[in-house]
Order: structure tokens, then sequence, then C-alpha cells
């Protein structure tokens, strides 16, 4: 690409541009597996497969995709948390030119709906703890087949006894399939496979993935996201890391395997360089975490800031009973990274924590801190054949100068094709500007300085960041709020804990003549909205606080609450 | 607000069809570039059930844009503040169209607010039911309300945006704008009435607008169609 004032900025042996092979995604395993057949490609929670094992399950369970009579371009529904069937449901779906729509675990039946239904999901791939949810969530989609698998299938076998014993019922992992002639078990279905699937000619520009996210205002699109953006977005991470060794690094896969980010910087990204990818079921069991690092000698920790936060302060750390030198790169994301937790971070593995910037659109990752010459509190620089520019915030048409904020756009290979369905919104988010490029507009302030840094001073999009870089969009929760029948407004905000994260706070006002507690509302939300999204706080008023015209404002919501809390400190 | 655009066109009150009613509310009516007649009247406290209906004939992103919040019903008490005007300091254009069967029909309300600390400043809003978009009501709506605003001592009209209506904040650029951030997502627009804003609509239009208005804020001029009033 054309020389940029950032490029200066690039680690050494960092190209500007980079050459892409016409590979789709399920190349990238194909070449692993024939190059690195015997060296671990998973590890989880202590069960080991290799690169050929893993090879071995796609191809069986591509065949079974096959069997159900998922064909090219065929969207299947991807409800999972982390563990090895996650990756093997991905690639199987991505080896016959299936379309893989990711839904986040924590997700509501309602929520999961909205994503199947919108995407036209054929088949969905769940954990049998989802189960319950899938079957609600039945009625108005058009899903034909539900495979279902129990997280303990790729446990060691003492694990799994112990698993069975004592935790599968209570955690709600048993789930009965009798009844459902559209349910069926992975592991069934794969024993009953051929070894291979019929071949399917999958080029880089087919769609790989439809990846929900919510807009300015809430409404969750779906993000086209072809096999050439999420390949190109590995090779473009590779490139800025050039220190990374092929088949040597051991990634923590931590984030959830259905967000964009981890997707890409943990899963295909190790898979395309051969890479251990050592897959934890749940990040918020920081122990667990901690466990897994200093036993795994884990060289990658891809993570966001309030994890990086919840790692450097567990008493265990503090205590010095964890070994976490082994780690030398994180890159966080989602997030402004404080210094104090990067600086923390740094001094307990001796390595290092750079913060990137992305977005689902963009497959992630658009900039990062160069590895040797970072600078805290930016997203750093813009990756290769990746460009950006500012435009103005009203009608983003307007080149803005060095210094002065905007909203930031991007353009380069990762950028998405559009969203699903949604020409509007597509033609609203990918605009022609007068250079005849299209832009990506993020709908992120941004300022970018004089040599070429961007910082990220301002969201266009009303979002809450929730603990763990889960994005929670007011509205959402507001649209559920005025569900209830007592409820007459509501607005919802976020609260700031800490440094990054916000805890989501609901004002309301109900009824007079219904009377109702805040834990009745909350417990209303519970019901409809995953967990991260659900109020922590209820406060009832007797008016929402509107312009002249009747417009409500969440700011003077949010200027209230902390004008209170600095008086009440 | 110069454009290239094609302009409404306004119809004189003595080429309107069919000829009003003796005593009838008076409706300024005008031709939009696509042939589509459309009629602005002063909003009044008889139009509280029609507001609530059309409300709910909003899409949810319509309702959303005008009231930054996904609120399903309209509660009496905002019913009652969005129709019980004093035509003075609070001022509102309905719009509506000719139904099939001859009744007025309405499509859109455009309303501006004066701000109670600075009393050259109002606030305004506008709602257009979604099958009416893009035709150009809603600037007609705005240069309305901004003929009947200069009249009453308003110099800047404001308006809180989300970016992402398109719509309203063209016509705020038009009327040279300036736009500062408001929140996430959200933008305060503020545009100084120029002198020259009757020439957009044309000054027979605009003493057409100026005159309908003034009638509605005259305590003396009845409505043929309030009982209390009439003879």
């Amino acid at each position: 690409m054309e020389e940029r004032i950032w490029h200066q900025h690039y680690d050494q042996g960092v190209p500007t541009s980079l050459e892409y092979p016409d590979l789709a995604l399920g190349d990238l395993l194909t070449k692993a597996v024939d190059r690195y057949p015997d060296r671990p490609a998973i590890r989880f929670m202590g069960s080991e497969m290799n690169y050929r094992q893993l090879g071995e399950a796609v191809d069986r369970f591509s065949a079974a995709l096959q069997g159900l009579g998922v064909v090219k371009g065929d969207r299947v529904s991807v409800f999972m948390a982390n563990c090895p069937q996650t990756v093997i449901a991905y690639e199987a779906i991505w080896r016959i030119g299936g379309v893989a729509v990711p839904s986040n675990p924590l997700y509501t039946a309602a929520e999961f709906a909205h994503q199947a239904a919108d995407s036209g999901s054929k088949v969905v791939i769940c954990l049998s703890m989802m189960y319950d949810r899938v079957l609600t969530a039945l009625p108005g989609t058009e899903l034909e087949h539900i495979v279902v698998t129990n997280i303990k299938e790729y446990f060691p076998p003492i694990l799994k006894v112990l698993f069975t014993l004592v935790k599968e019922k209570s955690g709600g992992h048993r789930a009965d399939l009798s009844g459902e002639p559209r349910a069926v078990w992975m592991r069934d279905l794969m024993a009953a496979a051929r070894p291979g699937p019929e071949p399917v000619s999958v080029r880089t520009d087919d769609l790989a993935v439809l990846m929900y996210t919510g807009g300015t205002t809430g409404v969750p699109k779906g993000v086209e996201l072809s096999h050439r953006n999420l390949m190109a977005n590995c090779r473009q991470l590779q490139a800025v890391s050039p220190g990374l060794r092929e088949a040597e690094e051991i990634m923590i896969s931590a984030l959830p395997l259905t967000h964009s980010y981890a997707m890409t910087v943990c899963m295909n990204h190790s898979i395309d360089r051969g890479y251990l990818q050592v897959i934890v079921p749940d990040a918020r069991d920081i122990k667990g975490l901690l466990e897994t690092i200093h036993k795994e000698r884990a060289t990658l920790l891809p993570g966001v800031p309030a994890l990086y936060s919840a790692l450097g302060n567990h008493p265990g750390v503090i205590a010095g009973k964890y070994d976490l030198t082994s780690v030398a790169q994180c890159v966080s994301g989602a997030a402004g990274l404080a210094p104090e937790v990067q600086r923390r971070f740094e001094e307990l593995t001796g390595g290092k924590v750079v913060e990137g910037y992305g977005l689902s659109e963009a497959s992630p990752v658009t900039h990062v801190n160069p590895l040797g010459g970072g600078r805290n509190g930016t997203i750093g620089v813009p990756m290769p054949d990746t460009d950006a520019i500012i435009v103005d915030e009203d009608a983003e048409a307007t080149l803005m100068a060095p210094g002065e904020r905007g909203v930031l756009c991007v353009r380069g290979p990762q950028v998405m094709a559009g969203y699903w369905n949604q020409p509007e919104e597509t033609a609203d988010t990918l605009r022609v500007h007068d250079d005849g490029h299209t832009w990506l507009h993020t709908g992120d302030v941004a300022v970018m300085s004089e040599d070429g840094f961007f910082t990220i001073v301002d969201r266009k999009k009303d979002m809450i960041l929730a603990a763990g870089g889960l994005n929670v969009y007011p509205r959402e929760v507001e649209d559920v709020l005025y569900e209830h029948p007592a409820v007459r407004e509501a607005g919802v905000i976020g609260v700031p804990i800490g440094s990054t994260d916000q805890r989501v706070k609901a004002f309301v006002v109900v009824d007079s003549e219904m009377p109702v507690e805040a834990q009745e509302l909350i417990d209303f939300c519970r019901e409809r909205l995953a967990r991260f999204k659900v109020p922590k706080h209820v406060e009832f008023l007797d008016e929402l606080p509107k312009t002249f015209v009747g417009k409500i404002l969440r700011r003077e919501l949010a200027a209230a609450e902390l004008l209170r809390e600095q008086q009440e400190s | 607000m110069s454009s290239d655009r094609p302009r409404p066109r306004f119809i004189p009150p003595a080429d309107v069809l069919p000829r009003p009613a003796p005593g009838e509310e008076p409706i300024v009516w005008f031709e939009m570039p696509g042939g589509l007649q459309v009629g602005l009247r002063p909003i009044h406290p008889d139009d509280r059930q029609a507001l609530m209906e059309g409300f709910q004939a909003l899409s949810e992103e319509s309702r959303y844009h005008r009231f930054l919040s996904p609120m399903p019903r309209l509660s009496d008490r905002q019913a009652r503040y969005l129709t019980e005007l004093d035509q003075i300091d609070h001022f509102a254009w309905g719009i509506g169209i000719r139904g099939d069967a001859g009744a007025i029909e309405g499509i859109g309300v455009a309303r501006y607010v004066r701000d109670t600390a600075d009393r050259t400043t109002a606030e305004v809003a506008v709602v257009i039911t979604d099958p009416y978009h893009g035709l150009g009501l809603g600037t007609l709506a705005v240069q309305a309300l901004a003929v009947v605003a200069a009249t009453r001592g308003i110099e800047v009209l404001t308006g809180y945006l989300l970016g992402d209506n398109k719509p309203m904040v063209r016509i705020f650029q038009g009327m040279g704008a300036t736009f500062t951030h408001a929140g996430p997502g959200l933008v305060r627009a503020e545009a100084v009435l120029q002198d020259d804003a009757p020439g957009t609509l044309g000054e027979e239009a605009c003493a057409e607008l100026i005159r309908v208005a003034g009638r509605a804020s005259h305590p003396s001029a009845p409505r043929s169609d309030d009982p209390d009033q009439r003879g």
C-alpha cells in the first residue's frame, strides 16, 4: 500500500503490505494437519488432541453435517461455550462451505432466537446446557436439526466420570433429547458418519461467518465475513508479531470463541500457525485460568483489560503462587487499557501487553500498538494493508486534520462485505468516499496524532462496556423493561466501575397504580436477557429527564448518577 | 436552505379543492414534488387521540428517533403535554393528507418548544409516519415551523438528533446548523434562523402559515369543531 505516516512506527521486519494466498479457512487447517500432524492442536482440561486428530474429527463432523443436508451457503448456528467441539464445529462448517453463525453462550432463548431466525440457520450446534434455550427458541426459526454435545465429551476420562457424578446435573449439562426428532447427539452423528465429506469447492470470497453485532441503536445485525476477510486478519496479526515461532507458541483461548476477537486472534491464528491452543471453558474462573497459564507455560494470552486486571490482582498472584513468566505477548482489546493494569501485567509476566482495536465488521482487528514502541492510552497504528482516516462527526464526510476528533473510518482486506439482508445499514456503514474507496465507518470517535497514532476518545454508538469486554446496548435493556406492564418510562446507563468497565443501571418510571419492586424488574430482565445485560440496580423516578420536546436524555441520568456518587464519596 | 431539489408548491387557499366548508378549520396546503398534497394546521387538544394512534403507527426506528427511547406507548401525561399547547411558546404543525373518504389523515407532527432559560431559542422535533419518509415532508415541516417561530421572537432552533438520523441531520445542515456532541450517538444541532427564510417557501405561503398559526394562538378565533365554542 501507499506510504502512510504511521508506517515509521512499525517494528523492524513488519511489512506495510502482505501477499494473501488464495486460501479458505478450511485450507488453513488442512495445511496445519499436513505440516504438523503430531503437534498438539488443542488442550482442554488436561486432555489433548493433535492436529491429525483434530483434522479427522473435522472431516467426520463435516461429513455428518452434509448428512443432515447442509450444503454450501447454508447457515449453521454455533451456540457454544469454549471447548474443542466449538473448534470442530467451525472448521467442519467451513470445510463444506457453510456459514457459521456464532451466538454468545450467555444468550437467552429470545436472543438466540433472533439470531437463528434472522440468519435463517438450518442447523444449530449447541452444548447440552443450551438445549432448553434452543427448544424454546425453535418456533419462528427455520432450524431443522439440533446437534447437541456435552461439554464433558473431550474431558480426560477421570474428570469425565467426576463431572458426570458431581456437576453434570446441577450445572444444567444434562439434556434429554427423546421426544424431539430434530435433536441428535454430536457424538452419535460423528460415529455414524463417513470419515470425510464430499468435496466442496470453497472460494476465498465465499461467506464464512455471520457475526451478530449491535448497531448504533442496538438492533443486532449480521456482519458478513468472508473466508478472505478472516484469513487476511490472521495474516495481518502474524505480520505485526514477527517474533512468534511457528508451531511453538502456546495460545490461551479464554475469551468466547463465539466472538470475532477470539475467533480470529485465538482460534484461526493458532490453526494457521500450528500453535497449541489451550481452551479455557470459563474465563471468569480466574484461579482456574491462572493454574492453566502456570501449568501449560502459555506464551500468548489475548484478553481484555478486565481480565488482565483480575489476573494481576488475584491473591494467588500477589502471593507469588503462579509463575506467569512464560507469557510473552498479550493483545488487549474491547476497552481502553489502563496504564497501571498494563504495567502490572508486564511486570508479572515479563512479556508485552499491547492495546489494539477492532470491531466485528473488520474481522475484527484494525489497529495495534507496535511491540517495540507502543504508546499507552492509544490503540496504536493501523495494521499492514489497513488504511485509516478521521472524518467529521456530523456528516462523516470531511477529512479531519491530525489532532482533531472525528469518526474513525478504516479500509483493508479484513473489512466485511456488508450486513446480512440490511442494504440500508450497509450503505450507511460502508460508504464510498470522494477518493473512490469504500470506507468502513466505525462509529467510534478518535483522534490521530501528528505522527499517526490513534486514540479512541468516544463512541458514537450508545453502548455500555460490561465486565469482560462485553457490549450492552441500553436500548436492548430498555426494550425489555418496557415489556413489563408497570413500566411507563425506562432509561438505562452504564455506571463506571474501576477504570474501564461499567455496570448496568436502570431508571424507571412506573405506573402509580401498579407498584413493583426493583428486584421484580431485575428478575424480569434476567428471564429475557443474557446475564451481563441485566441491570444490577434499578432506581425509581417520578419522571425521566427529558428535553423540551420530550426526548429522553440518558446522558442526564448518567451525569446525575456521577454527581451523586461524587457527593457520597 | 438553498437546495437544488424541487420544492413544494404552495397552493393558495382560493385554489384548494375540494373547497373547505364554511367555518372549517383553515389548513395550509402544499403540493410536494411527487404530486402528493399535504396540509398543515396547528395541533390542538382535540388531537390527543389521533396523536396517540399516530404514535402506535410509527416504526420502532421512527419512535426511537423521536423520543430517543424505545417506549412502546405514549402515556396520557405525555399525550396531553404534546397536544395542550399555548401556541406561542409551544407550537406544533400537524401534517395531514386527504384520505380516500375525503377526511384528513394525520401523517406527521413538527413542533417547537421555547427554551425556558433562553427565550430566543426553541427546540424542534419532527416525526413523519414511515410510509411518507423521503418525500421532503420533514424539510417542509421545519421550514413552516421556522416561519412561525421567527414571528414569536425565536432566533435559534435546536434539535437533539441521533447520528444515524440522516434525514434530520441533513435538514439541519441545510439551515447552516452547527453540531455539538451530546452523548453517545447523539448530537445537538443549533441553527440560527436566517432572514431570508421566507424565500424558500415563498412569501405568499409564509403569510398564510403565519395567519393560520396566529389564528390558533388567538383565543377569540373559535374553532367550528369545538362544541364549547360553537354558537
